[in-house]
């Protein structure tokens, strides 16, 4: 036979317990909007049953039920869909860096445009076509000049948006690393503090949501490993083959890339395959950068105008009759500049082929128009001069293509990938209002029941044995 | 979306709609106001590189076309002094004959032998006709007369280069007679001075072998002007072919740089206004569904 009180004690869980499930649909409710939050549910299950199997165990018709308890406090999440979504978050960063830089770039080169290398060097050959009807007008003279220059200035001005390019993408580079190490270092201290939560025997579910937001931001940079090896709660991260965070001895071990693109994890050579900080190292060394990067091609496209001017200009004769004069000064597109004698004396512009042929002779400013046909070796092609700029202007063409569909593609992915997180974890109003009400009036329920039980003792109080009094 | 809809996710995928869509309406903005479809080589790749060529190609031809147009400027002048000039050697031959005759008085010879002596300095006029201030028959000494007037005979050394013109990729043509041709027939022995000097002195003496001789050099060098005059007709011929079919040529290249670059209007403007209605529709569809919840309705 149970106490007088059983009942209370069985109403009472039934409060305690829903007044527990309240807080928390109430911890949802105000959380609904907090990045990285999952939602949590009470789990509640009915007390073990009295009297328990024993020996000298009351005698009667059966067990009786002890009220609610919570069981766990669960944190809903899917640690597959986060792999899933981790994994695609490094796509999303290495293409976002790349399309984020050669979109614009796609814009300065201006192309089509009255200021890209093309219309300039349409201008430049044009100027001197015009000179050669005229080989002995200062006007013309002077407007070879102003369009030699206009192109030099074009190729410089070119030259120094790809060198900013590529400086921002190390700059970039530098402050993703930093980043990097210092969200690892959260990741290594929110692992001390879980671990011993989780010694106790509770769930850090709060603590657990921060950490895997501070991951999902490394996974931006990089592409990661996440392991949970033992059961105290602590997670590695690892970069490649190398571990970012131990929770073996609780260190991070910093990443660092170098100059040369190299990546190390704690000194340890490994590899970042995706990730912002692959996407601009790719940026910098290979796409700007590198042999066949945008800034080499552009040198060679400028030391090959420079070369093949002034080959055909040495050998004219200006109009004081001097000859051997280079037109263009310098070798690479960055420093390339109208020459000296040519910026200080338009009559030096060799438009013509002999000394004999002054002043109207023009064959020489007639070759210098014809050069724009000329199919030359120039690096690896084999082409025009106008001919290998274009190709150049439609190779950055496909690359922002490129780069800006796979960014499109890879952010459909994860935005897939966040749904299914949130049909996972995510907050829903409605669900939690019904919760709310279906809580509440369960709560409302087992004060009543105490209410009746007061009632009850009441009854047995002080109304009962008092026949004939 | 099978499963559950969490509130977050269900404003999440209305902004990443409404992204799409605006992202697809400013696009179709941009093409109308622009009326370009390629702004950038991104846009269309494989077309950047054709229209950029065919850019190319149209500086290059509006360069030829002005060289056309200053090549028929020197040879339609050019014709012009040598038909002052053809129009020389025939008078000196008209009173080459006039004074064969042998009835005419002494002095009648003098006043025709007068004539034809400033017959020369007119040729010499003619010899030193210019374009702009560049004489046309100095070769590429533009800058200095071809012919002494005070001598009345070529500037030593005659310069015999020629002035070109590139008039189409590759054609190179000159569109100058140097001094040398003009004054030199091919058949005749003694240029055109020494001819007038030889028929002036001959009728002077009323000396017939040699107005006879005078009379056939002029010939010559009456066929050798109107052989020039053909050279340049024949080039000028050329050049306004030449000058049409670049005509033609621009408005082909136009024609194409524009189906690559420009924007179907048509197309683009349905397109605008289809993308904006369904911009709006989203909008109306987001202030409709996100706003409720159980919250507003619980009391």
């Amino acid at each position: 036979m149970g106490s007088t009180f059983f009942g209370l004690n069985v109403a009472l869980t039934g409060v305690v317990t829903n007044q527990r499930a309240l807080n928390t649909v109430s911890h949802n409710l105000t959380n609904a909007t907090t990045p990285g939050y999952s939602r949590q549910r009470v789990d509640t299950a009915a007390q073990t049953p009295f009297p328990a199997p024993a020996l000298n165990m009351p005698v009667g018709p059966g067990q009786i039920g002890t009220g609610v308890v919570a069981t766990q406090h669960l944190r809903l999440r899917d640690q597959f869909v986060d792999i899933n979504y981790r994994a695609t978050a490094s796509h999303v960063g290495q293409f976002d860096a790349r399309a984020n830089a050669l979109s614009t770039l796609d814009t300065v080169i201006d192309e089509p445009g009255d200021t890209g290398i093309t219309h300039l060097l349409s201008e430049f050959w044009g100027s001197w076509q015009a000179l050669s009807l005229q080989p002995d007008s200062a006007a013309n003279r002077e407007t070879v000049r102003h369009s030699g220059q206009s192109l030099a200035q074009g190729f410089n001005d070119l030259s120094g948006q790809l060198t900013a390019a590529q400086t921002e993408a190390n700059t970039r580079i530098g402050l993703g690393i930093t980043r990097v190490n210092e969200l690892a270092g959260q990741v290594n201290e929110l692992n001390r503090q879980i671990a011993m939560v989780v010694a106790v025997g509770q769930e850090p579910n709060d603590l657990r949501d921060q950490r895997d937001l501070l991951i999902d931001q490394i996974a931006g940079f990089s592409d990661i490993t996440v392991t949970e090896p033992g059961t105290n709660g602590k997670v590695s991260i690892a970069i490649g083959t190398q571990l970012l965070v131990d929770p073996a001895t609780d260190t991070v071990n910093n990443l660092a890339i170098s100059g040369a693109g190299a990546a190390t994890v704690g000194g340890v050579a490994t590899t970042v395959t995706s990730g912002s900080l692959r996407g601009l190292v790719d940026l910098r060394d290979a796409v700007l950068g590198g042999a066949g990067g945008y800034i080499a091609q552009l040198d060679t496209l400028a030391a090959s105008v420079i070369a093949s001017v002034n080959a055909r200009h040495t050998v004219g004769f200006g109009l004081d009759g001097t000859t051997g004069n280079a037109f263009f000064a310098g070798t690479t597109a960055a420093t390339m500049a109208i020459a000296a004698p040519i910026a200080a004396t338009v009559d030096k512009i060799a438009a013509s082929d002999t000394a004999a042929n002054l002043p109207a002779g023009a064959d020489n400013a007639i070759d210098m128009a014809q050069l724009q046909f000329v199919v030359q070796a120039i690096g690896a092609s084999t082409t025009t001069l106008d001919g290998f700029y274009q190709q150049m202007v439609a190779r950055i063409g496909v690359d922002t293509d490129q780069a800006s569909r796979m960014h499109q593609v890879q952010t459909g992915v994860l935005e897939a990938a966040q749904a299914r997180r949130d049909s996972v974890g995510g907050v829903n109003m409605d669900e939690e209002m019904s919760d709310m009400v279906r809580f509440q009036k369960s709560y409302n329920a087992a004060a009543r029941m105490i209410t009746t039980l007061d009632e009850m003792l009441e009854t047995i109080i002080s109304s009962m044995g008092v026949v004939g009094r | 979306m099978v499963g559950r809809m969490s509130s977050n996710q269900a404003v999440r995928n209305f902004l990443s709609d409404l992204e799409g869509n605006y992202r697809m309406l400013s696009e179709s903005q941009r093409q109308v106001s622009t009326g370009k479809r390629i702004l950038t080589p991104s846009d269309d790749p494989v077309g950047i590189a054709i229209s950029l060529g065919l850019r190319r190609d149209q500086g290059a031809t509006d360069a030829w076309g002005r060289n056309i147009d200053d090549s028929l400027t020197w040879l339609n002048t050019t014709d012009r002094a040598l038909g002052q000039a053809l129009e020389i050697v025939q008078r000196a031959r008209e009173l080459a004959v006039q004074g064969g005759n042998g009835t005419l008085s002494v002095a009648s010879r003098q006043l025709i032998a007068a004539e034809v002596s400033s017959l020369k300095s007119q040729f010499v006029e003619v010899g030193n006709s210019s374009l702009g201030g560049r004489f046309l028959f100095g070769g590429t000494a533009t800058d200095a007369q071809p012919f002494d007037p005070a001598t009345g005979t070529a500037a030593a050394p005659i310069n015999t280069s020629l002035i070109n013109r590139e008039v189409a990729q590759g054609s190179v043509i000159s569109v100058n007679i140097t001094a040398d041709r003009l004054q030199d027939a091919p058949g005749a022995t003694a240029d055109i001075f020494t001819v007038i000097d030889n028929l002036a002195a001959a009728l002077g003496t009323n000396d017939s072998n040699a107005i006879g001789a005078a009379l056939g050099a002029l010939d010559d060098h009456q066929d050798n002007i109107s052989a020039l005059r053909g050279e340049g007709a024949a080039k000028i011929n050329r050049l306004e072919l030449t000058s049409s079919r670049f005509a033609a040529q621009k408005i082909a290249t136009g024609d194409q740089l524009s189906r690559i670059e420009d924007a179907d209007m048509a197309h683009a403007i349905t397109d605008l206004s289809m993308r904006e209605s369904v911009y709006k529709a989203a909008l109306a569809t987001g202030a409709r569904v996100i706003q409720p919840s159980l919250v507003d309705f619980l009391r």
